[in-house]
């Protein structure tokens, strides 16, 4: 039954039945965290250039934007 | 400063590493060429190997390492798309949760288990900066407008910017997902053809076709007169899901897509036709686009030269078109415009942010750039091995014996692999990695493409010219300083009178994508086609990688051994020896 409701979850054939419950338990996990991090969608569509093409898509740029940086970001 | 700067491009696709020290590119070099796996997109390690031992230091005498992007800046854009996907994202979010932490997050990592680096010595450079480093730090120009196009770096996917001396200021940006880089990989990926991968092979394709489709094109991409553009997202979903680069509604208009496998066929297939014609449009459509971005780079960057980078300046119809209608008196593209050459250019813009950025002098003025980086075979290894394997090989004490013996095997029509001196960086061999042949064949253009590349019959060969027949026989003005046909960037007309005596190189619209040779640039090279030249009046040879379909371009002598077995090739040059079959 774990191994049926993980294949119609994950579309996976998976052999290892061991592992279903773990990797159905980070699937969840893994869906959960898309739910919260997908909150914000609707207002970031509303704000969509699409609905608002200007003259250009380019934008102008700081020179600290080219930066090189210690940091990852 | 005298400070050694190691750049390092990993994790997306043709990582590599570059190293410079005292204002000298010691090396640069792609890790595909030492771990034998096209576009390897794993960390450098052999690439980095290479690098420290060509300098002959020790990972601990580096003291600052350049990564070529910003990593968090990255995964924050993927998870930004991902997010304006919902709900239709959540397999590749999936994915992606899983792949940050393995790739793009732990280069700091991975330095530290490979060659025992800390984290402290890195720096991480824009994407496109290092681009724009990489090209205007190596052309040699004072001041220059700077145009980086590629399908998309952190979140900017083209970027203007503005060359003074020794220092780099943006301008302009576009960001993600409007992208030229990506429209193109679209139509390559409905053509057939793998993303990252089969661009070129588009643009000769494109040859074949006239550009009926165009107005579908215009359709779904709205084009800005400063050259910036908007993609109907309905047509599109490559920025979601990259296996699934197309919507239905890009099928309802362009038609079912080509099948990977297929043969081009234009005789026996009235279906390829259309193919043709759709990538003859998106060709032109990205000629206009690129054009357009050229023009407004030196409106807004107030410069006669202009340095192009970026994979979108791989595409040497579109430099044709910059280079004869934008304005500029310069044009210098980057050989290795792809982002194997942000290993170099994250190195330069670190090594840069060392001087004053507002001094009007840099040690890059006025430079020749030297695109011959890479690994370089002991001449005495190669031949000793091969008097061991190979019954028939002969070692040549001189250079002008080699050279006659190669020039008249290849006057008789044979094929031949050339591999001498350091190996090139970036995607085009320019005559040290190269499969050679005689132009003026007809049916060569066959033979190099079944016997020994193995690859699509509708692709065009490539043509080394020295400097003063490249004036006669293909329609281009004087040499600039750091030319893009010196590094095959270019694709240029043949004259009509000498389409048939170049007929294995000249493509079926009558261009060909050209290397000029000059004494100064690669005077071994020179030698080899004066040779040529001498026998057969054409100073002009067919170049085309030294490589089998799907694989990298051979960097040591036994990768070239491994090759040159594998295929129809008829002889083989490394360094000073020659084998033949």
């Amino acid at each position: 039954m774990k191994r049926k409701v993980y294949n119609w979850l994950v579309g996976e054939k998976k052999q290892n039945t061991k592992k279903i419950g773990f990797k159905t338990f980070v699937f969840v996990a893994e869906l959960l965290v898309y739910f919260i991090f997908v909150r914000g969608k609707i207002s970031v569509a509303k704000k969509s250039d699409n609905y608002n093409i200007p003259y250009s898509k380019f934008d102008k740029v700081s020179p600290l934007a080219w930066q090189v940086t210690r940091e990852l970001r | 400063m005298k400070v050694p700067v190691l750049g390092i491009s990993a994790y997306f696709h043709d990582s590599s590493a570059s190293l410079i020290i005292d204002d000298q590119i010691i090396a640069s070099a792609e890790e595909e060429r030492f771990s034998r796996k096209k576009h390897d997109n794993r960390f450098p390690k052999r690439a980095i190997d290479f690098c420290l031992s060509a300098g002959g230091l020790m990972p601990a005498d580096v003291p600052l390492i350049a990564f070529y992007e910003k990593p968090y800046l990255k995964c924050d854009r993927i998870l930004k798309t991902l997010r304006d996907g919902f709900p239709f994202t959540f397999r590749q979010f999936q994915k992606s949760l899983r792949s940050f932490p393995k790739k793009d997050l732990r280069i700091d990592d991975d330095l530290k288990r490979h060659f025992g680096i800390n984290k402290s010595t890195i720096r991480y450079v824009p994407h496109h900066f290092s681009h724009a480093a990489g090209a205007f730090w190596t052309s040699g120009f004072k001041d220059s407008a700077i145009l980086t196009i590629d399908g998309v770096g952190e979140f900017a996917t083209a970027t203007v910017s503005q060359g003074i001396a020794s220092r780099i200021v943006p301008l302009l940006e576009m960001k993600f997902p409007e992208s030229i880089g990506l429209l193109y990989s679209v139509f390559t990926a409905f053509c057939g053809f793998q993303i990252n991968e089969g661009e070129y092979k588009l643009m000769g394709m494109s040859s074949y076709g006239s550009p009926k489709w165009k107005e579908k094109i215009y359709r779904m991409v709205q084009i800005f007169d400063d050259g910036s553009i908007h993609i109907d997202k309905s047509f599109i979903n490559y920025h979601l899901d990259p296996t699934k680069p197309f919507t239905r509604k890009f099928i309802k208009v362009f038609g079912l897509p080509r099948l990977e496998s297929t043969d081009f066929n234009l005789e026996n297939n009235s279906e390829d036709q259309r193919f043709a014609d759709i990538a003859s449009s998106i060709q032109d459509v990205v000629e206009e686009i690129v054009l357009k971005m050229a023009v407004h780079a030196k409106k807004v960057a107030k410069s006669e030269n202009l340095c192009l980078s970026g994979g979108v300046a791989l595409n040497g119809k579109a430099n044709d078109r910059i280079r004869r209608e934008a304005g500029f008196t310069n044009l210098f593209v980057q050989p290795a415009a792809g982002d194997s050459g942000t290993s170099l250019g994250a190195a330069l813009a670190l090594k840069m942010t060392l001087e004053d950025p507002e001094s009007s002098k840099s040690a890059w003025i006025g430079k020749s750039y030297n695109p011959y980086s890479g690994y370089q075979n002991d001449s005495e290894d190669v031949a000793s091995f091969f008097k061991l394997h190979e019954p028939r090989s002969q070692k040549f004490l001189k250079y002008p014996d080699l050279v006659g013996a190669v020039a008249q095997r290849l006057a008789d029509g044979q094929v031949g692999g050339w591999v001498r001196g350091r190996a090139e960086f970036g995607p085009r061999a320019l005559g040290n990695r190269s499969i050679l042949a005689n132009p003026s064949r007809s049916k060569m253009k066959d033979i190099v493409n079944e016997k020994v590349k193995f690859r699509e019959l509708f692709r065009p060969f490539a043509p080394s010219a020295l400097d003063f027949f490249a004036e006669q026989a293909f329609e281009i003005g004087p040499l600039q300083l750091n030319d893009p046909l010196e590094f095959m960037l270019q694709v240029v007309k043949v004259r009509p009178n000498y389409r048939k005596k170049l007929a294995a190189i000249t493509h079926v619209d009558g261009t060909a994508r050209l290397q000029v040779v000059t004494r100064k640039r690669n005077s071994e090279y020179y030698e080899l086609i004066h040779a040529f030249g001498k026998l057969t009046g054409t100073y002009c040879l067919l170049n085309t990688s030294f490589n089998l379909k799907g694989e990298p371009i051979v960097n040591t002598h036994l990768d070239a051994y491994k090759t040159y077995l594998e295929c129809g090739l008829d002889f083989l040059v490394c360094e000073n020896t020659m084998i033949w079959k």
